[in-house]
């Protein structure tokens, strides 16, 4: 159900490169700032695991 | 001094033109060792000798290279800059402990010179020794200076140079007071005030978390850009008035910024042009020695000052007044704990050691200045030795004069006390109010707990007693922080005077559980297994008592540690490293759309892309057992309501494929967007000739080059049916003869050539 979220945001969607299963989206590591600041935009507390 | 200071710069953020009311950027600075090696290498052959053969190093006479770097190792073996120390004589010991004092692994000549004098210390006396045995070098700017080394010193010969400590030396140096004694009372003194000391603690936690929320932006050279510092120099966490002022801190958020990346609480950040928090940990590592650190990185602050705060140091020239704090913390050090010196009375020393000490600049004519300048002397006392807690202040009786001495952080930092006793706390500093905010005592905190605080709840006003808020964003921020919520809870619960109202520990639980529902792995191994089957054995053996592998698809395992992953109970079939730019792994097939896939270099996100726009074929496998994919209009349409657009498969194509996108997805995609225009139909009038050459006399002749439309192949030529009429007269009267075939419409066949 969050993933769909996600990808019906127009400006996330751009950043997601593929969807590996039902709550796993893949990105690309040059899209992380974009993809951070869209997801905070969007409301939500992203938890980063580096 | 140090040169890692952040400068009170800014820039204008729209078109970039420096802002000429504040100074220019520190140059980059070398690792100490580095900048010393460097310095000494610039030295003269035959001073390199001289500071050689001083320290016992007798065969390098010959030597024309490396003599730098063997002075160096020589000067780093086991005790020997110890040694050299306890054979200087007293000046040069001051000398090469005021670079301990502030930590420093340079000082400006002129600026050191100053304090020197200040202290009632021969220049030549102390620096010449040091010199000749290496312990510091001479780097000026223009090495012809260098050249002409001689151990006369004359200040004025060496404008903007620095003198730089061996760095293996600042373990060795300890402070070494002056001789003279000072003027001091015993008298009785009242009102005596002592600042708590937490003063620049609090603002650099106001600063760490401001730029923790937002890094600050410089250019390539260094200045901040115009947001970025109105940001700062608006805030009034961090330049409003100090509740326990004497004397006012000019420019307030310079000096802060300077203080921060001096004690690196923000830093640059390698590879960027930005200035970023240090990580929060800084505040479990460093913050029982805070006020030390603080009040040794304020003694070489060299581009701020206590009158008028920072200014554009490289276009006026050094700043004298830094240069004064070392030496009003020497002279203090020579009290007695039960004696006081007058403000007035340490002037007065400084006027008689060295007139002028009070002028603006190091190297501007000080005849105005020779009455001497008590302002700037209780700006140094009074305001900043104050605020960091290094100064303690009382009234003379009966003279009502302010007197001063060291504290016993002064006492300590100086190196004639031991460390101060911790600051008395209790528990329940903290009032936690419904409304989210947060009012703490400064009576209960100390540098540790003003981390922690700035961690979870923003800072708001900073007065007697401090102002948080707790907000979704400052929760967040603490959690990414790796402060807990647990953590979070309890620190409240324990420091609260009363219980913490329920509506604020949900909240906080409230804002925490959100965190959890979208996760970011920055980095992660995908294993892909052949069949759900492998996965469910891998997992059989898979170690546990690290963090367990996430199972994505019934094929798929992600795992945060990849050296957890027992790869010696696998067999690898392949690896890819998904930072790396995607494979051209696909194939256009000679229909323009149709994809074959290499398995051999695909990977896992390939499918995925594909999906978005393209469809797999029913047909199965090709004949080499390639996937074959199919874009279609349906296809293009779907991919299009997911952001896939014609500049996206551009992009995309050249990736994948290796080669432009077809003309045939072209076609799909000017259908889709509706921007192709309509294709026509009409029924051409073809002329014929016999061989090529007759079209080409055709096709260069004047009279009937205007009647002829496009040529179709060597023999054949489109006439348009207006101009059909007039071809056939032209032709005709060159001679030619003109037969047409029948039937409607009808088409020419091929002249023939007359008479």
């Amino acid at each position: 159900m969050l993933a769909e979220e996600l990808l019906a945001r127009k400006n996330l969607s751009k950043l997601v490169a593929g969807r590996l299963s039902d709550t796993v989206l893949l990105v690309r590591s040059e899209e992380e700032d974009a993809l951070l600041d869209e997801l905070r935009r969007m409301g939500h507390t992203p938890r980063v695991v580096r | 001094m140090s040169g890692d200071e952040v400068t009170a710069d800014s820039v204008s953020e729209s078109n970039g033109v420096e802002d000429p009311s504040v100074s220019s950027p520190p140059p980059q600075a070398l690792p100490p060792l580095v900048a010393y090696v460097e310095a000494l290498g610039k030295y003269p052959h035959a001073v390199a000798i001289i500071i050689a053969t001083s320290l016992g190093l007798n065969d390098v006479r010959r030597r024309k290279n490396g003599l730098a770097e063997t002075i160096s190792e020589a000067l780093a073996a086991p005790r020997a800059a110890e040694r050299l120390i306890l054979g200087l004589d007293h000046s040069s010991r001051l000398a090469i402990g005021i670079f301990a004092l502030a930590e420093a692994y340079e000082w400006s000549t002129h600026g050191l010179f100053l304090t020197l004098q200040c202290l009632d210390v021969d220049v030549r006396d102390a620096i010449v020794p040091l010199l000749e045995c290496g312990l510091i070098v001479l780097e000026t700017k223009d090495e012809a200076e260098v050249l002409a080394w001689n151990p006369k010193l004359d200040p004025a010969s060496w404008p903007r140079s620095v003198l730089r400590l061996f760095p293996g030396a600042m373990s060795s140096a300890r402070t070494t007071l002056p001789l003279s004694e000072i003027p001091n009372s015993t008298d009785t003194v009242r009102l005596v005030r002592e600042s708590d000391g937490l003063e620049p603690i609090l603002r650099l936690a106001v600063l760490w978390q401001r730029v923790s929320e937002a890094p600050l932006r410089q250019t390539q050279s260094g200045l901040l850009y115009k947001r970025d510092r109105d940001r700062i120099e608006e805030d009034p966490a961090l330049v409003g008035p100090i509740a326990d002022a004497i004397e006012p801190l000019p420019d307030p958020a310079a000096f802060w910024l300077a203080l921060g990346r001096s004690v690196g609480i923000i830093e640059a950040e390698t590879g960027t042009e930005r200035i970023i928090a240090a990580p929060a940990t800084y505040w479990e590592d460093n913050a029982f020695h805070l006020p030390q650190m603080v009040a040794s990185r304020w003694l070489s602050l060299t581009r701020w000052q206590e009158q008028g705060g920072a200014i554009a140091a490289e276009t006026v020239g050094e700043l004298a007044l830094p240069n004064i704090r070392a030496a009003c913390l020497l002279w203090l050090a020579k009290l007695e704990p039960d004696q006081w010196c007058g403000v007035e009375d340490l002037a007065a020393i400084f006027d008689r050691l060295a007139p002028g000490w009070a002028r603006p600049l190091l190297d501007s004519v000080a005849r105005d200045h020779l009455g001497g300048d008590l302002g700037g002397l209780e700006g140094i006392l009074l305001g900043t030795g104050y605020q960091l807690g290094l100064i303690r202040l009382a009234e003379e009786v009966p003279s009502t004069r302010r007197v001063v001495q060291l504290s016993l952080l002064g006492r300590y930092v100086v190196g004639i006390g031991p460390p101060p006793p911790p600051r008395p706390t209790f528990d329940h500093f903290l009032f936690v109010q419904p409304n989210f905010e947060i009012i703490a005592y400064r009576q209960g905190l100390n540098p540790r707990m003003l981390g922690e605080l700035g961690r979870f709840a923003r800072w708001g006003r900073i007065g007697a007693a401090l102002e948080l808020v707790l907000s979704p964003a400052s929760v967040y921020q603490s959690l990414e922080g790796g402060f807990s919520e647990p953590q979070l809870l309890e620190f409240l619960t324990k420091h609260s005077q009363r219980a913490l109202p329920p509506g604020v520990a949900e909240a906080v639980r409230t804002w925490s559980s959100r965190r959890e529902r979208v996760t970011y792995f920055a980095s992660a191994t995908l294993v892909e297994f052949a069949s759900p089957s492998d996965l469910e054995a891998a997992l059989v053996f898979w170690p546990t008592g690290r963090a367990d592998p996430v199972r994505i698809a019934d094929r798929l395992l992600l795992v945060e540690d990849e050296s957890a992953i027992p790869f010696t109970r696998l067999r690898l079939a392949g690896s890819r490293d998904y930072r790396r730019a995607p494979e051209a792994c696909l194939e256009v097939e000679a229909d323009g759309v149709s994809l074959a896939l290499d398995l051999g270099r695909s990977d896992l996100l390939v499918d995925a892309e594909l999906a978005r726009f393209a469809d797999e074929s029913r047909a199965g496998l090709r004949s080499d057992g390639r996937r074959r994919f199919v874009v279609t209009a349906a296809s293009l349409l779907r991919g299009s309501t997911r952001g896939v657009s014609a500049a996206t498969l551009s992009r995309w194509f050249p990736q994948r494929t290796g080669g432009p996108l077809p003309p045939a997805i072209r076609l799909l995609l000017a259908a889709a967007t509706g921007t192709a225009p309509p294709l026509g139909t009409s029924r051409p009038i073809v002329v014929r000739t016999a061989s090529a050459e007759w079209l080409d006399g055709l096709l260069q002749h004047p009279l009937t080059r205007p009647h002829l439309g496009d040529r179709l192949g060597p023999t054949a030529v489109i006439v348009p049916e207006e101009s059909l009429e007039t071809l056939r007269r032209v032709v005709e009267e060159l001679g030619l003869k003109w037969e047409s075939t029948e039937g409607p419409p009808t088409p020419l066949k091929r002249p023939t050539v007359g008479k």
